[in-house]
């Protein structure tokens, strides 16, 4: 069972993917439930997972944006018209649905195939629609008060990114028993804030649920050839010669809001947006063991597609 | 960090200025004839029904540092005498077992022995306060207030300088989030209380001893949420009813 949430945001934050929306939810699960159950919630997740989450994409005028899928290029194949309006494609971020619904059905199969819908603002999008993402740098300026002279010390300033758009993230219950245990989890997930600096305000979001009615028939499971809209830590199940892909490394530390931060290891992460192709149709990502007890989300959120 | 959560005390707040509010922001250019001293403002804010941009508001931290300075004067490290401020020679506390520690987190996490308890959220104008500066303020969102030096012989006015303010009967609206962990007593709850009205008897922001940054703080509810129900249960209380919360 599919559900949408709307995330709006409040104020400054860093980027809610999601392995953020899942760390949070680990928290929630810890600071209700304790240290133990969490432990036995994770070793269970890892076998049988209850639900799938995706990144957060913008949700602009009603409209879900996805991550433009990552396709092969035609190169010098390709006509000359084509290869000069080419570099506004290769920069857009987004798609729009009715984009996305074409490259599912394989009516685009390269990156020069964008080029029949508008690119603008970053999205690629239809002629009739005139979708802008916005996002604002913030700059604060940071100091500590010397108690005794009342002076400002350690005098800094820290950029932050402010979205002017909402976003939305998506929820696969597997396990449709566990709704609404997750609903109380992303409410505490809420009041606790998303991403760093919690404590002075960052990361204020409001969750609300949006209707996933327009996006029930893309999410399959079982396709073996697929877009993801989470980043996948991979497994070799996946066909890397038959797959279109960015990867990342990625290092975090853990939540510091509760407990002393550890640092934990290194991950390899396949990018929202690749198009993959897997041996089976077996899950191809993972929950990951990074530190003794810490684990990394990296599980798929599949998006069918029919040709790769 | 083995206390579980209870739930969630939030406070919900308007903060009312009663004299020019200072706090300082940056700004990326640098332009003749410019303000010297701009306030801090958040890009976007939305509203109801629009958007507005450069928006002057007060960062959570501001309230939350400031708060904190003045609760280290009078409170005291576990096991000492003297209070924080003069314990520690200015600098925050580190300790990480006293009530400032686990309200707002050990000085530099150096010995975190306890979950950060305070969540203090960006407090943003109210619209009614948007459509006073917008009357009041030919459009604009703050007043621009020179200042100088005079020089004592010539008794002339020397450095002017421009400096921007909130001005005084602006509202802005937030909540302080206190979260409530198995074993915690109501004296965290009673020091944040506390921690307000010295910050009421203080300023915030800059140019305090000159007048600015007097401030009010007008509760309009406390909320809580009791994350040990399912479903969970977010409900009105009073301050009578808090000390049943935590339990004593």
């Amino acid at each position: 069972m599919l559900k949408a949430y709307k995330i709006t945001y409040l104020s400054p934050t860093s980027p809610v993917r999601s392995f953020t929306i899942f760390g949070a939810i680990c928290w929630s699960y810890k600071l209700i439930h304790g240290e133990k159950k969490l432990k036995e919630f994770l070793s269970e997740f890892k076998e049988n997972q209850k639900f799938l989450i995706s990144s957060a994409f913008p949700y602009v005028k009603d409209k879900f944006l996805f991550p433009k899928p990552i396709l092969p290029i035609k190169g010098d194949s390709a006509d000359f018209k084509v290869k000069i309006q080419r570099k506004d494609y290769k920069k857009a971020r987004f798609i729009t649905l009715e984009v996305l619904k074409e490259v599912i059905d394989g009516n685009i199969r390269y990156e020069e195939d964008f080029v029949k819908f508008k690119s603008s603002s970053g999205i690629i999008q239809s002629e009739n629609d005139d979708l802008k993402i916005e996002q604002k740098r913030h700059t604060q300026v940071r100091n500590m008060i010397n108690r005794i002279t009342n002076a400002s010390e350690n005098l800094f300033s820290i950029e932050s990114d402010f979205k002017v758009y909402d976003e939305y993230f998506l929820v696969y219950f597997i396990d449709t028993g566990f709704e609404n245990e997750f609903q109380r989890l992303i409410k505490l997930a809420e009041e606790i804030g998303f991403g760093g600096k919690k404590s002075i305000g960052w990361g204020r979001v409001e969750i609300n649920n949006l209707d996933p009615e327009p996006l029930k028939e893309l999410i399959d499971l079982n396709a073996d050839k697929f877009i993801t809209l989470s980043p996948i830590i991979p497994t070799e199940r996946i066909n890397p010669g038959e797959s279109y892909y960015d990867i990342e490394t990625f290092k975090s530390y853990t939540e510091n809001t509760f407990e002393e931060e550890k640092l934990k290891k290194k991950v390899l992460y396949i990018k929202e947006g690749s198009v993959l192709r897997k041996k089976d149709t077996i899950m191809s990502g993972q929950l990951k063991e990074v530190e003794n007890g810490i684990y990394q989300y990296g599980l798929e959120f599949p998006i069918g597609v029919k040709y790769v | 960090m083995s206390k579980a959560l209870k739930g969630i005390i939030k406070i919900e707040c308007k903060i009312r200025v009663l004299t020019g509010l200072h706090i300082g922001g940056s700004k990326e250019n640098v332009e003749i004839g410019g303000i010297d001293n701009i306030v801090i403002k958040v890009p976007v804010l939305k509203l109801d029904e629009a958007i507005e941009r450069d928006v002057p508001y007060i960062p959570g931290s501001s309230i939350k540092g400031k708060m904190r300075a003045l609760l280290e004067w009078v409170e005291k490290p576990e096991g000492s005498m003297q209070v924080i401020a003069l314990e520690n020679k200015g600098e925050p506390c580190n300790c990480g077992r006293c009530r400032v520690c686990k309200l707002f987190g050990a000085h530099k996490n150096a010995k975190t022995e306890e979950p950060v308890r305070l969540r203090v959220e960006d407090f943003y104008p109210t619209e009614k306060t948007i459509d006073m500066w917008k009357k009041f303020l030919d459009g604009d969102f703050v007043e621009v207030k020179v200042e100088n030096t005079i020089d004592r012989i010539k008794g002339t006015a020397l450095h002017p300088r421009h400096q921007e303010r909130v001005i005084p009967f602006s509202e802005f609206t937030g909540f302080i989030k206190i979260r409530v962990h198995e074993g915690d007593r109501k004296e965290l709850f009673d020091t944040i209380i506390r921690g307000i009205q010295l910050l009421e008897d203080d300023y915030l922001g800059g140019s305090g001893s000159r007048g600015y940054g007097k401030v009010k703080f007008i509760k309009e509810k406390i909320l809580w949420t009791d994350y040990r129900k399912q479903p969970f249960e977010e409900k009105t209380v009073d301050e009578n009813e808090i000390a049943n919360i935590y339990g004593a």
